[in-house]
């Protein structure tokens, strides 16, 4: 669980985010699956959670129980996603199927980078598995055709290794890796060398990144430079 | 907005990703609505790759939504449509000077109305 203004915060210090799009995310993130009402609106990036604060306490019949962001489904949560399957298909939409990882991971040779053009292409081939296989596949004006594709794109500006040299963010098989599953074997694949930790850490903000994040917050940057506190991974 | 910018690459390079619709209860029978339509003469099908208007248009969706667009999660959309508004209603906050519309509209319905009576996948919820 998580509230509104530390959220805010924490994106654009961990993925140097600009605080335009962060805002606008956090509020859909509130709005669509938290509660908005409260004095610290917050929501969980979960399922449903008590800690998610109604100040209203009877907020329940107003706005019905915070569902979390897990079950937002076409409101933040969509079909055709990088890694999860459809909930239709499943009744799970928020797991992550670890074929598809792999079916990314493998689509590009060993020690090549996962770039814009790799993700376009991922993007598009899930667009076609959801409307081969998914009878009740639905692409709608927000959650299809900009914060579906939002998805994929994060997965390769946000994750990337952004120095100097590779403004424009580099995705690799390292980094990816660590991105989401840090333990995971992968078939013919060695395992990296390199231990996640610095990257599974710059994923899972900490109460003193979150602190930073708020001191830094009263400073607005604009753009989406990268902050360069962010732990680095290559 | 990068963001913007990867999306319209991406659309360029896979129009499919720039569509609205779904399958209509059947696999592989995806059908796209009619973009003009829905932008009702305030862009072309055209323009809105250009700029930030598709993200402008997205954001239209979600500030349009009507309170009496119901779903299983929230009984009333009324709050959180009136913070969205507050947030996303001065043009400072996001600089995206956007076009203005009036309503979204498809086929002379509203747009969240149309998708949902057109697209079962979309009666979960339509944006």
């Amino acid at each position: 669980v998580t509230g509104l203004v530390d959220t805010i915060a924490a994106i654009h210090q961990v993925f140097g985010m600009g605080l335009d799009l962060s805002l606008l995310l956090t509020v859909m993130g509130t709005v669509w699956s938290g509660n908005p009402l409260s004095l610290d609106p917050s929501f969980s990036i979960g399922g449903n959670s008590t800690a998610v604060y109604n100040a209203l306490d009877n907020a329940q019949g107003l706005l019905g129980t915070p569902q979390g962001i897990e079950h937002s489904h076409n409101l933040l949560e969509a079909d055709a996603s990088p890694f999860r399957d459809d909930l239709y298909l499943t009744g799970d939409a928020w797991t992550m199927n670890f074929t598809r990882f792999e079916q990314l991971h493998n689509s590009v040779p060993a020690g090549e980078d996962f770039s814009f053009d790799v993700m376009a292409k991922w993007a598009a081939d899930r667009w076609h598995e959801s409307v081969e296989t998914n009878p009740y596949f639905y692409y709608g004006p927000f959650t299809g055709m900009l914060a579906r594709n939002a998805g994929f794109f994060f997965v390769g500006r946000l994750f990337a290794n952004h120095t100097a040299g590779t403004s424009e963010g580099k995705l690799s098989e390292f980094c990816l890796r660590c991105s989401d599953l840090p333990d995971h074997t992968l078939t013919n694949h060695p395992q990296p060398t390199k231990s996640c930790a610095p990257s599974s850490a710059s994923m899972k903000p900490t109460t003193a990144a979150l602190n930073t994040a708020k001191a830094t917050s009263k400073s607005p940057r604009t753009g989406s430079t990268r902050p360069s506190t962010t732990a680095s991974c290559s | 907005v990068q963001l913007n910018l990867d999306t319209l690459a991406a659309v360029a390079q896979y129009p499919e990703l720039g569509s609205i619709g779904g399958n209509v209860g059947t696999v592989n029978s995806f059908t796209g609505v009619d973009l003009d339509d829905v932008l009702g003469g305030v862009l072309n099908a055209g323009q809105l790759l250009q700029g930030n208007n598709l993200l402008c248009f997205a954001l239209e969706v979600v500030r349009m939504a009507s309170p009496n667009y119901l779903n299983n999660i929230y009984k009333t959309l009324e709050a959180p449509l009136k913070l969205v508004n507050g947030l996303l209603g001065g043009k400072s906050l996001l600089s995206l000077d956007c076009p203005v519309w009036d309503e979204l509209t498809l086929e002379g319905k509203p747009l969240t109305t149309a998708l949902q009576d057109r697209y079962p996948g979309a009666k979960v919820g339509g944006f």
